[in-house]
């Protein structure tokens, strides 16, 4: 047995035990961080750790979906994918230094593990890059240096060039291998195509490889053409390579739907011919039509010149017809006569003193009211419209009153966007009501100190057409969804009743007169009822601050056939040269052109003409027809 | 019953079973780590680790049961072996994955590193423990201080050049040696305090730049700043090494990751090259979760105190020396691999003992295991029994 140990010895032992105990602190700390983040790591942060372990292991490989195409009614391709081949790089394969070491060796004919020892990694990869951007600036006709800095792009994945055709892109192929080039790979791609490089540019739209549609249809519908790629999940190895054993589940590409617009390319030809013949003959600032069917609101066709040509990227980059408001001018008339009628102050033969042409009142102090045509003395409500007498109009609207002449403007949809939605698009505007004056509220009886697009006054016409109600322009007529197989019909969007079918009718008639015995005479069609109205605005100079007496925009708004209206349609000439200021007045530059349009229209339509005397029986006696 | 007999019997059985469960879990992980590769080079790894155990054996054997009294007079030998094996690196060194660490004698290679500190923990056991005794001028600890850092300091730059990893590890001994070795803590404080100043010093002007980012690695990535890692180069093996620490959770993936979908467990995929000797731990860990690591964990933490305990009991400073050197070093490199794989420290690859493959260290620490046994087995023995006249009980 041990002897007990004695004073000096436990004093010295207590030493000895401070430093066991020290080390022995020291083991137990040390083993309890590593306990505790192994804690953290296995039990606390599994889940999140296993969920990326098993990324690891895998990949998703993105299946292309095809962009659905834009078609016109008919099915005719507007816009569509093509399918070409693009160059890409791939940074993964090109900055591994095993890879690129063995193929580097290739190039220079030497071995391997002789180039390891001759060149740094950075030099190796910095050399290798070197040798494709030479090998390949020739074949792709770019610059050495733009394909260094493809290949410099730290991004997984490198665009170099796109809208390589089949062919080159077979030669590029066997080139690159013949070069031993990796790291740089050709894949399938596709390239957007138009039928024409100018009709209906800016309607149809453009699109952005990364970003899909960035105006017009091509952007409306972005979520319906653009589809969604396909996924494949592929295991790979250490490098990142596939393997192709462990070849994992397969999300197909759902390709995108095909658009039917309701366009008729076939008209919307013939339009754009009329349209361009006009821009030519006139010489204006800019010469517009639009083209409705007024039952659902959808657009047939829509034109102005100037326009875009998307090719040689020239012309004008706004869509006139939507984009653009205007001050519309006497086609405005209809508003005040629908509102007036719907609350029972006129019917069509209510008569109405037009005075002698010149009209003034306390009310207006010296901003008098002219018209074009002198003398109308005393007229039927109609005769007011078809002479088209500002003065007449006045009085219709004041005696409806101000607040509910300027709700009828906007139950026709003027002060609103219409919300076609293919570009941006003004509501039109004028004075805020509360700071209405009278001469304001005169003015604006027959379309000055307001602005409408081309767009809303069609779609006006058309709720006149429609019985009252106005519809929606339509653009979109049907989508084919799933490949072809599923069908979706884009129904016509009806607003509000705009007026009642009664006023409708009403107007209708004082329009068809306007026609038959009023300014538009020369609007009128062989066989047809047209109804419509002339518009001569004067253009406002800016630098004067006054309206100008020798500058015109001309317009024509109406429909046909008056009686079963299945196209309405709306034409506008700004400034048009003519040799006299007398000759520029709506009813001999916009209502000819609007029978041209009109007529055609028909015909694609086949509406059938009738051939009864009484149409015949009418004589164009307006000679110097038109309005202010 | 004959002395030798009596040693034998009285050896510590409990770390002599702790130590062969260590070994024996070390080559079934290794096993795990390596049977399923092809060719019997690389998937015999196993067998090669049970063959370095059983060459051990003897070693051990005769370390536990020799007095350990004769390293006073071996220790400057052997100490110069060492160096010597250090210095023949130079030239007739072996490189392997980048370290030029290894010497080949007699058809074996073997490494210069391990045997250098296996001298050194020998030779500062003798410096702190022994050497007041027998030069007074020594009692002075400023002196023996001095002595002891230039002693360890040849073989721990000469290491360092080439295996920073290894060449670390004299510092958590030294350190060691220094507590145990009745060095007054002012000493020891003043010492640490001078090695971190050192340590900004080194870190902005010694090392590499790959060094620097191996060292920023762990402390982003436990601070939530792993953008400001590169995953695809310094982040990529702490970051799998996690995946494969993680992933496993408290059950693993199953000895030979039988869990895991068409065996494509982690370590297999992404590290398999290293995964029987530095990542020997996250193949551990992925294959038998937290659970096993823990296992491990313990078996580990249990050697070591029995270390501890052994040089409580120790007879004189020299034994106590010696088996506080021996935990140190052990603890060191268990600290060091484990928490490079559980990403607290940086990636500087050294061995766990008993558990990694690796021939020179097994038998190197089979051998320290030994004198920590002898220092155990003669904690009753004194070194001057024999000479007493008229004493023939013992040898």
């Amino acid at each position: 047995m041990q002897p007990l140990p004695n004073q000096t010895q436990l004093r010295r032992d207590r030493s000895i035990c401070t430093r066991i105990m020290v080390v022995t602190s020291v083991l137990l700390v040390g083993f309890s961080v590593i306990t505790y983040q192994l804690f953290q790591f296995q039990v606390r942060q599994h889940d999140h750790l296993s969920n990326l372990a098993a990324e690891r292991f895998q990949d998703v490989r993105l299946l292309p979906a095809q962009r659905g195409s834009i078609r016109d009614r008919s099915g005719e391709y507007l816009v569509f994918d093509e399918k070409s081949w693009e160059l890409h790089t791939d940074h993964d394969h090109l900055v591994q230094p095993s890879l690129v070491r063995t193929h580097l060796a290739k190039v220079l004919d030497v071995k391997p593990e002789e180039l390891a020892s001759r060149m740094s990694t950075e030099e190796l990869l910095a050399t290798y890059q070197q040798h494709i951007a030479t090998s390949l600036a020739q074949p792709l006709d770019m610059e050495a240096s733009q394909v260094l800095t493809a290949l410099q792009d730290p991004r997984p994945v490198t665009v170099v060039k796109t809208d390589i055709p089949a062919k080159a892109a077979e030669d590029l192929e066997s080139y690159l291998k013949s070069r031993h080039i990796i790291g740089v790979y050709i894949r399938p791609g596709t390239e957007r195509r138009r039928a024409s490089q100018d009709r209906l540019t800016l309607t149809l739209g453009a699109t952005k490889k990364d970003t899909g549609g960035i105006w017009g249809v091509e952007q409306l519908c972005e979520n319906i053409l653009r589809g969604t790629p396909g996924k494949r999940f592929i295991e790979k190895d250490r490098r990142g390579i596939e393997l192709p054993l462990f070849r994992g589940e397969t999300i197909p590409a759902k390709n995108g739907s095909d658009v039917f617009l309701t366009i008729d390319m076939n008209l919307q030809d013939s339009v754009e011919a009329i349209v361009d013949q006009a821009y030519t003959l006139h010489g204006p600032k800019s010469v517009v039509a639009i083209l409705t069917d007024p039952a659902t609101g959808s657009i047939l066709a829509m034109a102005c010149r100037p326009h875009l040509n998307i090719e040689e990227n020239s012309g004008n980059w706004r869509n006139i017809p939507v984009s653009d408001a205007y001050e519309p001018g006497s086609v405005m008339k209809i508003v005040a006569m629908a509102g007036a009628l719907d609350a029972g102050k006129i019917n069509p033969h209510t008569p109405i003193d037009c005075e002698t042409g010149t009209y003034s009142s306390s009310e207006l102090g010296t901003a008098d009211i002219h018209d074009d045509e002198w003398n109308l003395g005393t007229q039927p409500a109609w005769g007011v419209l078809a002479h088209s007498s500002n003065i007449g109009t006045y009085k219709i609207a004041r005696s409806l009153g101000w607040d509910a002449y300027e709700k009828t403007l906007r139950n026709f949809g003027f002060g609103t966007p219409t919300g076609l939605g293919i570009c941006k698009e003004p509501g039109g505007r004028w004075q805020p009501f509360e700071k209405w004056t009278a001469v304001d509220f005169s003015r604006m009886s027959y379309g000055y100190g307001m602005t409408a697009t081309a767009l809303q006054q069609v779609m006006a016409y058309g709720a006149i057409a429609n019985g009252g109600v106005l519809m929606k322009p339509r653009l979109i007529d049907r989508i084919l969804h799933d490949d072809g197989t599923r069908l979706e019909i884009c129904r016509p969007v009806p607003i509000r009743q705009a007026c009642t079918a009664r006023t409708a009718d009403q107007v209708r008639f004082m329009l068809e007169k306007g026609v038959t015995d009023g300014t538009g005479s020369r609007a009128k069609i062989e066989g047809l009822r047209v109804a419509g109205k002339t518009g001569t605005r004067r253009v406002y100079d800016p630098k004067t601050k006054a309206y100008r007496d020798d500058q015109y925009l001309v317009s024509f708004a109406g429909f046909a056939p008056a009686d079963k209206p299945r196209v309405a349609c709306v034409v506008a000439v700004d400034n048009p040269k003519a040799a006299t200021a007398k000759a520029v007045r709506g009813g001999l530059i916009a209502a000819p052109l609007f029978a041209e349009l009109v007529s055609t229209a028909l015909n694609h339509l086949d509406v059938r003409v009738e051939r009864s005397e009484k149409v015949v029986a009418q004589q164009p006696n307006q000679e110097k027809g038109g309005s202010q | 019953m004959t002395p030798l007999f009596k040693k034998l019997l009285s050896l510590n059985w409990i770390l002599i079973l702790n130590m062969a469960a260590l070994i024996a879990f070390g080559v079934y992980a290794i096993y795990n780590a390596s049977a399923y590769k092809e060719g019997a080079a690389l998937s015999m790894k196993w067998r090669e680790q049970i063959r370095y155990a059983i060459i051990g054996l003897p070693i051990f054997l005769g370390a536990s049961l020799i007095d350990y009294k004769w390293i006073r007079w071996a220790c400057v030998p052997a100490y110069l072996v060492g160096i010597g094996g250090l210095i023949a690196l130079e030239f007739i060194g072996i490189e392997k994955g980048g370290n030029k660490a290894w010497l080949e004698i007699a058809g074996q290679s073997i490494q210069p590193s391990q045997v250098a500190i296996t001298a050194g923990i020998l030779i500062l056991a003798v410096v702190f423990g022994d050497l007041p005794r027998f030069l007074p001028i020594f009692r002075h600890h400023f002196l023996r201080v001095i002595v002891a850092v230039v002693i360890a300091g040849i073989p721990a730059a000469l290491v360092a050049k080439e295996d920073l990893g290894s060449g670390l590890v004299w510092g958590p001994v030294f350190l060691g040696l220094m507590l145990a070795g009745s060095v007054p803590f002012r000493y020891l404080i003043v010492l640490v305090l001078g090695v971190l100043c050192v340590v900004p010093l080194v870190y902005f002007f010694g090392l590499k730049d790959y060094q620097k980012l191996r060292i920023d690695t762990p402390i982003y990535m436990n601070t939530d700043q792993r953008d400001k890692v590169n995953m695809k180069k310094e982040g990529w093996v702490p970051y799998h090494l996690e995946l494969a620490v993680g992933s496993a959770g408290l059950e693993g993936k199953g000895p030979l990751s039988v869990k895991a979908p068409e065996g494509g467990s982690v370590h297999r995929t992404f590290f398999p090259n290293e995964s029987i000797n530095d990542f020997i731990f996250a193949v551990i860990a992925e294959e038998f979760g937290f659970r096993g690591a823990l296992l491990m964990l313990s078996a580990m933490l249990l050697l070591l105190l029995q270390g501890v305990f052994v040089a409580y009991n120790a007879r004189d400073q020299l034994g106590r020396l010696l088996a506080i050197g021996v935990v140190a070093m052990f603890f060191a490199h268990t600290f060091q691999n484990v928490g490079m794989n559980l990403n607290i420290l940086p990636v500087i690859g050294i061995p766990i003992p008993f558990i990694s493959y690796g021939g020179t260290f097994l038998l190197v620490t089979m051998f320290l295991m030994g004198m920590m046994q002898s220092v155990w087995v003669h904690r009753n023995v004194s070194p001057l029994k024999k000479r007493r006249a008229g004493d023939d009980s013992d040898d």
